[in-house]
């Protein structure tokens, strides 16, 4: 077993630690030269995920608009937060993104947001977008 | 008294009627990693002829190479790639984590694997924290390391998402720390012969080990041996995982999920994304075969069924673009090129790309598109 096999493993291992306890403190060049590991290689294979690994931020919608989302209905979801979004001042609008799977297709539409993930027919959750729009 | 698990009803997950199965308690009480001690364990597995990823026999992919016997070796569960539809791969190990490090563990005792790396989705916390408790237990139970009566060392890899790990040396270079189109020696991790596997291969394995290659090939046909899982949905009522034995009629499997046989209208798309679309009066009377025919899968292809409904079809096909676009790495010309603008395609720049791409990726997204790609 080389060196470099455990230690590139126990730095994903402590990438995704740390991404999933939000640890701001985490510094990965600090972290990959204890292990030893090429900085500049690590920063090419980080950058080729980075759009897939943006965080969600309290106002960011996630709408999937994978197959099955999209013939669930994903498409109506994704105009009708845009229509909320234009009687809005931009701070107040919603950032809207799309992927392409969460892996819930059996539970389409499938939307992501900060606090978690909604699937199914049931869209109360969009009554609150509805309410803000009338105030 | 404790429950044994439904072995006759389901190969794949016989331990669905017991309750917190997914403790290694509870587990090894309901009969589950018992093959494990027995002298000739590995036997029924190397003889088994289930069909594996892209069509094949898993005799013929562990026997691709020549290799000493005292050679070490690998094991790979890949359970990050990115396909969508392909919802069964969570809950499967989410349900029962201990039937895949089962699974794993017999597939290197057979192989004579060293080591087992199991690659997960980077962003799944729930999914990360379920292996890793389960993969505890078992070091705990003295399954694996150290202590363990036989060597095999396990590894949990937490790996960004991305649907080109369908293909082995861009698993292999993430694997290496490199991002997926980079070239790679394939079949190799870190200097050792690697066998890779989907998560639900696993669970068949412990089944096998159990009652034997016969078994398993019994309740299929002589081309498609055995039970396959497969996820249908789509625009169905009940988006559903079956338990198909091979030959089984098309029409039979979909029935249920909702889609009745007298349905004429509809297309189905078999594959995933990359999948092929056939209108669903001519899908109906196919029978499930994997390993020849209109459902043979090849690589960026899995079991997945969706159908939809005539009007939707065109706005699912433009989506396809998209998730070619996002998707692919773009490194060798022909993806590039199709990343930055294309709109479409002659028949022999088509021809001139798909041959230019080296890897599956392209040609099969151009069969799938029609050669327009955005």
């Amino acid at each position: 077993m080389s060196l470099e096999k455990e230690s590139w493993f126990q730095f994903l291992n402590l990438w995704a630690k740390a991404r999933h306890e939000k640890d701001q403190l985490f510094d990965w060049q600090e972290c990959a030269k204890q292990l030893e590991i090429p900085t500049q290689q690590l920063r090419e294979f980080m950058t080729y995920f980075a759009q897939d690994l943006l965080e969600l931020e309290i106002r960011d919608i996630e709408v999937c608009l994978g197959a099955s989302c999209l013939a669930n209905g994903s498409l109506a979801i994704w105009q009708r937060i845009e229509a909320y979004n234009q009687g809005k001042i931009p701070q107040e609008q919603v950032r809207l993104r799309y992927s392409l799977c969460h892996g819930e297709c059996d539970r389409a539409p499938c939307i992501r947001e900060f606090h978690g993930v909604h699937t199914g027919q049931n869209f109360s959750w969009m009554k609150r977008f509805e309410e803000d729009s009338h105030e | 008294m404790s429950k044994l698990a439904d072995f006759e009803n389901s190969i794949y997950l016989p331990f669905r009627h017991i309750d917190s199965a997914h403790y290694i308690d509870i587990y090894m009480r309901a009969g589950g990693y018992s093959t494990l001690y027995e002298a000739q364990v590995g036997d029924n597995l190397s003889k088994a002829k289930i069909v594996t990823r892209n069509g094949q026999l898993l005799q013929n992919y562990w026997s691709r190479m020549v290799l000493a016997p005292t050679k070490s070796r690998a094991i790979v569960a890949n359970l990050a790639n990115n396909e969508p539809g392909m919802y069964v791969t969570k809950r499967l190990v989410s349900r029962n984590p201990h039937g895949l490090i089962e699974g794993i563990l017999l597939a290197a005792r057979a192989t004579g694997s060293d080591h087992a790396v199991i690659v997960i989705p980077f962003d799944d916390k729930n999914f990360i924290s379920t292996l890793e408790r389960a993969i505890a237990e078992a070091k705990e139970e003295k399954l694996w390391g150290p202590e363990a009566l036989w060597f095999c060392d396990l590894y949990l890899v937490p790996l960004p998402v991305s649907s080109l790990y369908s293909q082995d040396d861009f698993l292999l270079a993430a694997l290496h720390g490199q991002r997926p189109g980079h070239p790679n020696r394939m079949d190799f991790l870190f200097g050792e012969p690697v066998h890779i596997h989907r998560a639900e291969e696993f669970y068949a394995f412990s089944w096998i080990e159990r009652f034997g290659a016969d078994a398993f090939a019994q309740k299929g046909t002589l081309s498609t041996p055995g039970t396959y899982l497969v996820c249908i949905s789509g625009n169905v009522s009940h988006p559903v995982v079956v338990e198909a034995p091979g030959g089984v009629s098309l029409a039979k499997i979909m029935q249920l999920s909702g889609i009745l046989p007298e349905e004429d209208k509809g297309q189905l798309r078999w594959g995933g994304v990359l999948g092929r679309w056939i209108s669903w009066q001519q899908a109906k009377e196919l029978p499930f075969e994997l390993t020849h025919g209109p459902l043979k899968l090849k690589k960026f292809q899995y079991p997945v069924l969706e159908w939809f409904r005539d009007e939707n079809v065109e706005l699912v096909k433009s989506q396809i673009a998209d998730y070619i676009a996002h998707e692919s790495c773009g490194v060798c010309n022909a993806c590039a090129m199709a990343d930055s603008g294309l709109f479409k395609w002659t028949k022999q720049q088509r021809h001139t790309f798909s041959k230019l791409a080296k890897c599956s990726f392209l040609p099969l997204a151009l069969e799938v598109t029609g050669g327009t790609l955005r």
